[in-house]
């Protein structure tokens, strides 16, 4: 019999989850006790704070807004993500690596410093719009920053890195046995990546979609920065309720639906891949077989 | 006009050639086996047809056309990948159709010949299905069908076998072999493995260190093996090295080694003070107890292990300077004791005398 006591070494993660759940569970209790005046708050458990949510538009309209921002920030980075992806995974293990290696510094810098690269980057003065003019394709410099340009900007280079290294892990485990199988027999280069590659990296691309939107979903410096304030997401609303307006109860409403909302999102799909993958975990099992032997 | 020719290909990378200067012609409905041990410049060879590997000299020509320089799409030809490479997110029927559908065949003729080619593999009514779902030897058989589905002009096959087991791979060789011959498939396969070479092939390319050997039927590779790197690698050979110290007529007196001298009826006249290197094949060898020979000739030696193989036994023997021969005996002969003292005997058209530098 062998002993359990790998088991204790869960401490450190049940340590953390607590960390996480249960500051969750006063941000729920708040949310129950309506705002009066001046921060202070109702003794009585309502639903006030939900009704409020529903019934103003300004909430719904910052709903729609970070799910936009996020979607749309999700699928440029898959689609910037995915050729670099593949390009890297078919390299030489020189190139390959420091290609790995300049991403994972670059997402080790602070999100600030970039975030302010990217302000200044984006100015009216800055070396875009100063370029596109100097092009002669526009004449007064172009609205980038404190709009939703700059926001999903700001999104897309947040989530860059780590879509790349979630796509380049799958696209590395694809033989290129199949590729050169795919030209010998007559398909050109566009019709192997879009027929055999994209397909075979389609978990990859679901994986790699999901963590790229809950970060966006969740991120708050770059709508706050590159936004200036009047990107409304649900994030940089509920630090204005909160600071600004001392709307605790709303403030929480707020976080309380964002996380189930996110939540949802991630069951949802979670549940379509994995019904997914079980009907193709043959086929995959297969598929790894086939790996180990060429290797 | 041969359908596929190699006129001097090379492939060079810095110093070290992996294929040199490769010349050859394949004609139409030929077989032809490229053979070798690893790293002796098949793979290269197959790989610069197929068009994945570029040669650094030299020309390739199919039906008179330079090929060369032309990307593997569109050379026509169809190709058999070690571990199949399959594609695993289509069916069957669409791996199979793969070919077709990317030379914009219609529909109708696509589901035609697809359905033909199920057929040709026993397949029938498992288009749906997906590889995984299918055995070693029916992946085998999709992946055969994949590439000779559009019909192209050549078949290459990269050690497409060797991932089967034996008593599978052996039925393969001989259907594959049927399959070719009456479709007059001009194919081209490479592989590790002599008796697969011999029964897949009209033509044998022996290759080593990156050049070509020697090119011919399996029987006259076997029965005329030009040098000692045929000789061994191609079936069992006793290989021997001798400086010729006396030559009169056809029999010469050779020195084996230092201890060891013979006279030998040789099937070629040699002048005398060369240097010599013959094989003779193990089956070729007569073994007799050395109590009931008489006369002085043949070669002495001590028999040292048997080896019994069912229908055929090997014998070691040792000779006086420390040289072992093999000698394959058919289980018809006398069975003699380990330990005993014999005498070899051979006949002078056993002796097939070699090219001594292997042109590695």
């Amino acid at each position: 019999m062998r002993n359990k006591w790998e088991h204790y070494l869960w401490l450190p993660l049940i340590f953390s989850l607590l960390l996480l759940v249960v500051p969750q569970f006063s941000f729920v209790k708040s949310s129950f006790y309506a705002d009066l005046e001046f921060g202070a708050v109702s003794e009585i458990v309502s639903l006030d704070s939900y009704r409020v949510l529903f019934s103003e538009e300004i909430y719904r309209n910052a709903f729609f807004r970070t799910l936009y921002l996020s979607a749309g920030a999700t699928c440029i980075s898959l689609i910037l993500a995915l050729p670099t992806a593949y390009s890297m995974s078919r390299s030489g293990r020189l190139v390959a690596s420091v290609g790995l290696n300049a991403i994972i510094a670059i997402s080790l810098v602070s999100i600030s410093v970039k975030l302010l690269g990217l302000n200044v980057m984006l100015a009216g003065s800055g070396v875009i719009n100063q370029s596109l003019i100097a092009l002669g394709l526009i004449d007064t410099p172009i609205q980038l920053l404190n709009n939703r340009i700059g926001v999903l900007v700001g999104l897309v280079q947040y989530t860059l890195p780590i879509t790349i290294l979630m796509l380049y892990s799958v696209m590395s485990t694809i033989p290129a046995q199949i590729e050169e199988a795919a030209h010998i027999h007559g398909a050109t280069r566009s019709a192997t990546f879009f027929r055999l590659i994209v397909p075979l990296a389609s978990g990859g691309l679901l994986n790699g979609g999901l963590i790229a939107f809950n970060m966006c979903m969740g991120a708050f410096t770059s709508p706050l920065i590159l936004g200036g304030g009047r990107v409304l997401t649900i994030p940089v609303l509920i630090q204005q309720k909160m600071i600004a307006e001392a709307k605790y109860s709303v403030a929480a409403a707020l976080s309380v639906s964002l996380v189930l909302f996110v939540f949802a999102v991630n069951l949802f799909l979670g549940l379509a891949i994995s019904r997914r993958q079980k009907l193709s975990r043959r086929r995959r099992a297969w598929h790894a077989r086939l790996q180990g032997e060429v290797t | 006009m041969s359908t596929l020719e190699l006129d001097a290909v090379s492939k060079r990378y810095d110093d070290f050639y992996a294929a040199k200067r490769l010349s050859l012609e394949v004609g139409f409905g030929e077989s032809v086996v490229f053979l070798g041990p690893s790293g002796c410049g098949k793979t290269t060879a197959l790989r610069m047809i197929a068009g994945f590997v570029t040669p650094t000299e030299g020309r390739i020509l199919l039906d008179g056309r330079d090929i060369t320089g032309l990307s593997p799409r569109l050379r026509n030809m169809g190709m058999v990948f070690q571990n199949y490479a399959l594609f695993p997110s289509m069916t069957i029927a669409e791996n199979i159709a793969f070919g077709l559908r990317q030379r914009r065949e219609s529909n109708q003729a696509i589901r035609q010949r697809v359905g033909q080619l199920l057929e040709l593999i026993k397949l029938e009514g498992r288009g749906d299905s997906f590889c995984n779902e299918l055995s070693g030897g029916q992946q085998q058989r999709v992946a055969l069908a994949r590439a000779l589905a559009f019909k192209p002009q050549i078949l290459l096959m990269d050690e497409s076998l060797s991932a089967l087991d034996l008593k599978l791979r052996e039925e393969m060789q001989i259907e594959l072999r049927r399959l070719q011959r009456e479709m007059s498939i001009t194919m081209i396969f490479v592989t590790h493995d002599q008796l697969e070479a011999m029964t897949l092939a009209d033509r044998i390319v022996v290759m080593n260190g990156g050049e070509i050997q020697q090119v011919g039927a399996p029987p006259d590779l076997y029965g005329r093996p030009e040098n000692e790197f045929v000789a061994s690698f191609i079936g069992k050979n006793n290989l021997f090295w001798a400086d010729v110290i006396e030559a009169r007529g056809k029999t010469s007196t050779l020195r084996l080694s230092e201890q060891l001298t013979v006279k030998l009826e040789l099937p070629l006249p040699v002048a005398s003070g060369s240097r010599l290197a013959f094989g003779i094949r193990p089956e070729r060898i007569r073994m007799t107890v050395a109590s009931q020979v008489s006369g002085n000739d043949g070669l002495v030696g001590t028999l040292t292990d048997q080896q019994f193989l069912g229908n055929i036994t090997h014998h070691f023997v040792l000779l006086g300077d420390g040289k072992t021969v093999l000698v394959e005996t058919s289980g018809k002969e006398e069975r003699v004791a380990t330990g005993s003292s014999v005498v070899l005997h051979f006949d002078s058209d056993a002796i097939r005398i070699l090219d001594q530098r292997s042109r590695a």
